[in-house]
This record gives structure tokens, sequence and C-alpha cells, in this order.
């Protein structure tokens, strides 16, 4: 999905602040709002990406699935 | 700057590194501060003593190889820290890369320089203690610095 701005949109893999901007994200939420290099950073650390994170309970699923086939 | 608390210092790290060892080019970089630091520490390039004791005379002093030396400050774990999990991913053993380190003293003036980080050393004192960690930052660069603005 691309935002607004025409940038692809980048979401946080899990609940993480910015101490610098004092913003919080949540888990799946889209990153909004910040520089692409505030977003680099993020996605270097592991905290954001291109892919929306799947809730706790998708993931079980998915998890399920491919254990039982 | 007259003679200062560290009250205020900050600590930045950025995944990007400049194309050129200049405020200029590291001004342009994109920071994320560092959450929950308590002291920053001392960094700064040493030049390693070469001595040569002559057989009828004082030793002889010349310098040698410099080195950029080290960072290593103290804060409590934040896992939720973006600056912290970027200090974390540096820290990883497959991370070869440079990483970009910015200082901002009290009144404003900087300090940049690269490095790489070589742990994240986690310290679990007694019950009335905060975890801390104090990563191993090895500095790669001269220190560039920036005066306050005015």
């Amino acid at each position: 999905m691309a935002s607004k701005t025409g940038k692809k949109a980048h979401y946080a893999t899990r609940d993480f602040k910015d101490a610098g901007t004092t913003r919080f994200f949540e888990r799946g939420a889209e990153i909004t709002d910040a520089s692409d290099g505030e977003i680099a950073n993020y996605v270097v650390a592991g905290l954001a990406s291109l892919e929306q994170p799947k809730s706790p309970a998708e993931a079980e699923k998915a998890a399920l699935d491919a254990t039982l086939g | 700057m007259s003679s200062t608390t560290a009250a205020g210092s900050k600590l930045a790290i950025s995944a990007g590194v400049p194309t050129a060892q200049t405020a200029a080019a590291y001004k342009i970089l994109t920071y994320t501060t560092v959450g929950g630091v308590e002291s920053i520490g001392g960094f700064g390039a040493t030049t390693e003593v070469v001595t040569f004791q002559p057989l009828d005379g004082p030793t002889e002093k010349y310098k040698g190889p410099t080195n950029y030396g080290q960072l290593s400050p103290n804060m409590k774990v934040d896992d939720a820290d973006a600056g912290q999990a970027l200090i974390q991913t540096a820290a990883a053993p497959t991370f070869l890369d440079l990483v970009a380190f910015r200082v901002t003293k009290p009144d404003g003036s900087l300090r940049f320089f690269q490095g790489r980080v070589f742990g994240f050393p986690e310290t679990i004192g007694a019950a009335n203690s905060i975890i801390t960690a104090a990563p191993a930052i090895e500095i790669n660069t001269a220190v560039v610095k920036d005066v306050a603005p005015a």
C-alpha cells in the first residue's frame, strides 16, 4: 500500500518508541509522518518493514497450519 | 563553551554514513536518539607512544599509530527504544557496516564519528538497581566537531 505521499508504506514490526521524536509506534501500525531517514534507521533496526506483521492470533494460526499441514 | 555539567547531552545513531568527514556531511544524515542514556563516557583519539632508548641518552619518544578510541555509553536497557534497537542490530556479529554517531552537548555543539559496535553486554546487578547495558563501540574515524549554534 502506498501512502498519500507516494512513498511505500512501512509498518512497525513490534511496539517501539523514538526517544528523539518522542513518538510511539504500535506493532502493525503504519508508520506515518516520519522522514525517509528515520524510516531507514527503523528498517535497519528491524523495527519497520514493508510487510505488515500478522496479528499474534494470525501468526499462531499460520504456525499451526504450517505444522499440521 | 564555558564549563558545564553533562546534563542535557544526547547520543544518537544513524544507519547511514556520510560521504565526507565534514560536519556538513554528517548533518545531512538522519539520526535516531538513543533513549535511557545515563552517561556517554570518554571518546577521542590517542596516539601510541613509540620509544627508543639510546645507550647514552634519555628516552626518545615518537608518535606511532593513532587509535580513534572507543565509546561505552551506559544506559538502562529498554527493548522498545529505537536507538537502542539500532545499536543492538549493529552489535550483531554479522553486521559489518560502519554506523555514524552524533553526540550533542548541552550547549548544542556536536561531535560526529563513525564506528562499529562489537557488543551490547547487559549488567544485572542488585535488586535495587536498574538493568543496564554498555555497548562496546569502536571508533574508526576522527571525531568531527561542530560548534554550537549562535
